[in-house]
């Protein structure tokens, strides 16, 4: 066995990311289509999303061999961006005309511009949420003012709004595109990885809406069975590209260390059994028929198998 | 004029002289290492340990067959860990591929990418902390002041020739006919043409598999517009599925309800 560059804190990365990103997906469409027309999940899913990204984000830089540098993903600081100031001798740091790092081959260099992309957005979308339900008539002095800036601004809402779901398509996918992009062979050999992670994605981001209502209990939970129902298709989707991402990867003879072995435990009883066939089980029979304490329990597991689901196709790549 | 390197397998003694010589140049410290029931010692490379002659014992028949690679990294001129890079620290300078240590973040992408598993981010097998990504100059150092490379400055076996590439082909292709004529039907020349051509080129007296070597290294990016399809038909996929479905369903039950 070999050493695992990429272990734990990626799992967990990987795994919030995709919910944010899923769930924002989710709550977008669910406004489009017009089953929320006051954007109350798509409130929710923005609420959750940005502290998900965040802490995904700490949890990449926590996990490189230089954290403190994790700005050189950004900012291009080479030698020629640092200045002798004349007669002072020192340097100084020239910082117009930005130079940025973007990578567009490198499907890691998009994937961090993304992810502040979709924060930035999402902080955008929760001030002017928080704007327009405040009332500026009780707040006083500048506070009562800046709201009023705000509610000047809500038409753009509409505009961040469409610009964080093509974000968050792009936060859903990048995942799967930076482990197919190497030359481990479960990675690279289908061309099933990223649609797998994004299905996961859009998946663990319904439980974690249907969680969040579930907690909070406000009038938002009136969503909750329309998400049931469509937690329902997106656990047989996500097992449907489950399926042919195995049978792909067996026929490539690449399959060996995901389904067999240690990792092959995890994978069948954690993420096809717990986390996809027993959700299934649960929301088409027993939660409607019970309910009560079950009702918490799918959107749990398939959050849960979401997270296993990333760590066994890690680990299992660099065996 | 960047220098190219022939490594002539079929003369290896597997004596490591060239895995210390690359130890003691780029003053890399010593790795505690094991039996793990091979000469091949350490077991791989690692961010300390960059040129490894590795052992491959193949059966061949009834015979055994036992072939050295004096491993290190072959800079590509299609790399993968350049492709991949989200700082732009994995680099070309001239032919050589180089990852600046002051721009490495150490996110362990190239780690993952390189086809012939060169670059390493993790001190050897009992390192615990990540680092930057390492391996290989070239001896960048050494080259540009006109010496030769660590390894081949110290090989005794006459494995190594360092020169112009286009000189080294010919001498490469030279030395196969002649393995060929001496019985090594499947003796190949690897770096020709492998991911846009290697700068550091082998003489195999078979196969590359046999050798630990891929047999068609591709870059890793090269699908990556194909990857990121299969994200997006994905999400249009689960987009139309469930979403658009549930909404139809809905509407045609409120206009059902309207009717009555």
């Amino acid at each position: 066995m070999g050493e695992l560059t990429w272990a734990t804190p990626l799992f967990f990365d990987l795994w919030a990311a995709g919910m944010a990103g899923g769930a924002y997906f989710a709550a977008f469409l669910l406004n489009l289509f017009g089953l929320d027309k006051e954007r109350r999940l798509l409130k929710v899913a923005t609420y959750i999303g940005v502290p998900l990204v965040l802490l995904g984000v700490v949890l990449i830089i926590a996990d490189l061999g230089e954290p403190l540098r994790a700005f050189n993903m950004y900012l291009g600081l080479r030698p020629q961006s640092w200045e002798m100031i004349p007669g002072m001798g020192a340097a100084s740091l020239r910082l117009w005309p930005p130079s940025l790092a973007i990578f567009p081959i490198s499907p890691m260099s998009l994937g961090g511009w993304v992810l502040i992309l979709f924060t930035l957005a999402g902080i955008a979308l929760i001030v002017l949420f928080l704007a327009e339900s405040a009332k500026a008539w009780e707040l006083q002095g500048a506070v009562g003012w800046g709201v009023d800036v705000l509610k000047a601004l809500r038409p753009i809402t509409t505009l961040i709004a469409w610009a964080a779901f093509g974000l968050a398509i792009l936060v859903m996918a990048y995942t799967g595109v930076v482990l197919a992009a190497s030359s481990m062979p479960l990675w690279r050999a289908t061309l099933l990885l990223p649609a797998l992670f994004v299905s996961s994605a859009i998946t663990t981001g319904v439980a974690a809406l249907i969680i969040v209502l579930g907690i909070v209990k406000s009038s938002e939970a009136g969503m909750t069975p329309l998400l049931r129902s469509a937690l329902k298709v997106l656990l047989i989707v996500q097992l449907l590209v489950l399926a042919i991402f195995v049978i792909w990867a067996l026929a490539a003879g690449v399959a060996g260390s995901l389904v067999s072995g240690g990792v092959g435990v995890v994978f069948w009883l954690g993420v096809v059994v717990v986390g996809l066939a027993l959700p299934l089980v649960l929301e088409f029979g027993v939660v409607r028929a019970k309910g009560g304490a079950l009702i918490m329990l799918s959107p749990l597991l398939v959050s849960l198998g979401g997270l296993l689901l990333r760590a066994t196709v890690i680990v299992a790549g660099q065996l | 004029m960047a220098m190219a390197m022939l490594i002539d397998t079929s003369k290896c003694t597997a004596c490591r002289g060239c895995q210390v010589a690359c130890k003691q140049w780029n003053d890399l410290p010593a790795e505690e290492t094991h039996n793990w029931g091979s000469y091949q010692n350490p077991e791989r490379l690692s961010a300390t340990t960059w040129k490894l002659v590795t052992f491959n014992e193949m059966g061949a028949g009834d015979a055994l067959r036992w072939f050295f690679v004096p491993m290190q990294c072959l800079h590509c001129a299609e790399a993968s860990c350049v492709s991949v890079c989200p700082t732009g620290a994995a680099y070309h300078r001239g032919d050589y591929v180089l990852i600046d240590q002051s721009q490495c973040i150490g996110c362990g992408y190239c780690v993952q990418a390189c086809p012939f598993g060169v670059p390493h981010s993790i001190p050897g097998p009992d390192g615990r902390h990540k680092s930057t990504a390492r391996k290989c100059t070239f001896c960048i150092d050494r080259v540009s002041s006109g010496l030769l490379p660590a390894c081949a400055k110290t090989c005794p076996a006459g494995a190594y020739t360092v020169g112009e590439r286009n000189e080294l082909i010919a001498a490469g292709k030279a030395r196969v006919e002649q393995l060929k004529a001496k019985g090594d039907a499947n003796a190949y020349l690897y770096g020709e043409h492998e991911l846009g051509g290697l700068q550091v080129m082998m003489v195999l007296r078979d196969s590359p598999s046999l050798y630990g070597l891929p047999e068609a290294p591709r870059v890793a990016t090269k699908n990556v517009l194909g990857q990121w399809l299969s994200g997006f038909v994905a999400a249009g996929v689960v987009a139309v599925l469930p979403f658009w479905l549930l909404t139809k369903r809905k509407n045609e039950l409120a206009a059902g309800k309207g009717d009555k």
